[in-house]
């Protein structure tokens, strides 16, 4: 790796859920024992892990949504947000495709006024015709996946965090949307993504850090590291390469 | 950036204008719905199953109309960030805006029946007005002392689940105990004072006061209940800022 800046840093992030265990009782179990990792300005990276690695988790711990109970992360500047981009944040299903626009458009940090600037870039984006003017709990699941696509990918974190999809919709338009996704990754924002899939983190990260179990042990470029995850399967056995 | 008064504003909006979007009636519903909760007790009394008859209708109605701003608000929040789940565990977002959209949406739909309710006495009775006045003051602490419980609860139940089968029960209690259906200054000692511990029972008295009997509502239990409402919604904005970490964690 050049020198390049960091924007965030985390030092053995830890994060434990309680769960009831029976009558009265409660245990703890932790989803994330051990991640550290920098995250550089401007690049793509890459978190890889099977099922029930704490990938969700650590998407949460990244975006603020929750703090560690062990461990820290710290960002650059203060309030530097990386934001989830996800399908459907908060529709009201009897509200109108448009105003479902606004609305969650408020959840990705734009004001109504600018929302309704770009109203028909989104509308035309989402490529719904007339049914941007029903309710979206009329909308099968697809094209309330195309309204919440549209409006994330209109929107303009300091930072884009990606969970798992990046075409969502039929075949036109998962092609329309991993292309503009495509084109948001290959600006010079910084980009996470994570997911099990480690065709999508080829084609597209400069690096790669693997997650089993709760524990980052790996990191490099996504060809050393989605070597190893390929082979490794279940049986950990490259891991001092971390 | 959005501020998140304007996350409220435009929640609250949508909140609203969904509901008129789900019936036949519409906006109507906001009117019919409290008219025919009212028209309920009213049957009771009219068909001499309560004492009083029609002539104690302003009296139990000036009673119930605050008692259902507070139930209502009250009585959901239990559920409040349970039911946005998928929104607070996927953005970062300050805890308070979804308990603030449910006051929001549950006090403008009171004021719509308050005006009703002082439409009907108006027409009704002989009232004199003389102590209207004081009424956005009796509003306002109502509006506090809703807040602080609609804050707690929604703090508290996603903590300890098992609280929302006591919070309705402890509401029936409440409207028990709150003297819509009787007069607690007819009561005696000490059994008068215990009672109005009950914060409704208070504003319930004040309502009273000013709207049945034109009289001053008692402006020391107002302030007392001023300032006990606004302590314990400060502190429920403390905890509630302090655990909002937590919350995305526990809620499922």
């Amino acid at each position: 790796m050049e020198e390049r800046k960091s924007v965030m840093n985390l030092v053995s992030v830890a994060v434990a859920y309680r769960v009831r265990a029976g009558f009265m009782k409660q245990k703890t179990v932790w989803a994330l024992k051990d991640v550290s990792f920098n995250v550089y300005e401007g690049e793509t990276l890459g978190i890889i892990g099977r099922n029930g690695a704490g990938k969700s988790t650590l998407l949460q711990v990244l975006s603020g949504i929750i703090t560690p109970d062990k461990g820290t992360i710290s960002t650059v500047k203060k309030n530097f947000n990386p934001m989830l981009l996800s399908l459907q944040t908060g529709f009201v299903g009897a509200l109108t495709g448009r105003e479902n626009i606004i609305l969650s458009g408020l959840f990705y940090g734009i004001e109504p006024q600018r929302m309704q600037k770009m109203l028909d870039k989104v509308v035309e984006f989402s490529g719904l015709g007339p049914f941007i003017d029903q309710a979206v709990n009329t909308y099968s699941t697809g094209m309330r996946a195309r309204l919440g696509f549209a409006v994330a990918i209109h929107s303009d974190p300091d930072a884009i965090l990606i969970d798992e999809v990046l075409g969502v919709g039929d075949i036109d338009f998962k092609e329309k949307s991993t292309v503009a996704m495509k084109e948001k990754i290959s600006s010079d924002k910084t980009v996470i993504i994570v997911t099990h899939n480690p065709k999508t983190l080829m084609e597209l990260c400069d690096r790669v850090v693997l997650i089993e179990n709760g524990k980052s042990t790996m990191e490099g470029t996504a060809e050393e590291v989605l070597a190893c995850y390929d082979t490794r399967k279940t049986t950990p056995d490259c891991s001092q390469s971390a | 950036m959005v501020s998140p008064f304007q996350i409220i504003k435009y929640r609250s909006v949508a909140e609203l204008r969904a509901e008129i979007r789900r019936g036949y009636l519409g906006v109507l519903w906001w009117i019919i719905e409290p008219v025919l909760y009212m028209s309920v007790f009213f049957v009771l009394f009219a068909a001499g199953l309560r004492k009083g008859g029609i002539d104690a209708v302003p009296f139990f109605l000036t009673g119930l109309v605050p008692w259902k701003w507070f139930a209502t608000s009250v009585g959901k929040s239990g559920n409040i960030l349970t039911s946005n789940a998928n929104i607070l565990k996927q953005v970062k977002l300050p805890i308070y805006i979804f308990p603030s959209v449910t006051i929001f949406i549950n006090t403008f739909k009171f004021l719509i029946v308050f005006s009703i309710l002082l439409l009907f006495l108006a027409f009704s009775t002989d009232l004199s007005c003389a102590f209207w006045w004081t009424l956005p003051m009796i509003l306002l602490v109502q509006l506090l002392i809703i807040s602080a419980l609609v804050f707690w609860v929604a703090a508290v139940v996603p903590i300890i689940p098992d609280l929302q089968y006591v919070v309705p029960n402890m509401l029936m209690l409440l409207f028990f105990l709150s003297g819509i259906f009787f007069d607690i200054s007819a009561m005696n000692e000490p059994v008068r004072t215990l009672l109005m511990l009950n914060p409704m029972a208070t504003l319930v008295a004040a309502y009273r006061a000013v709207l049945v009997n034109g009289t001053s509502p008692n402006f020391l239990q107002l302030a007392i209940l001023f300032v006990v409402a606004v302590g314990l919604l400060f502190t429920a904005s403390i905890f509630l800022s302090r655990y909002s970490h937590n919350y995305p964690k526990i809620i499922r």
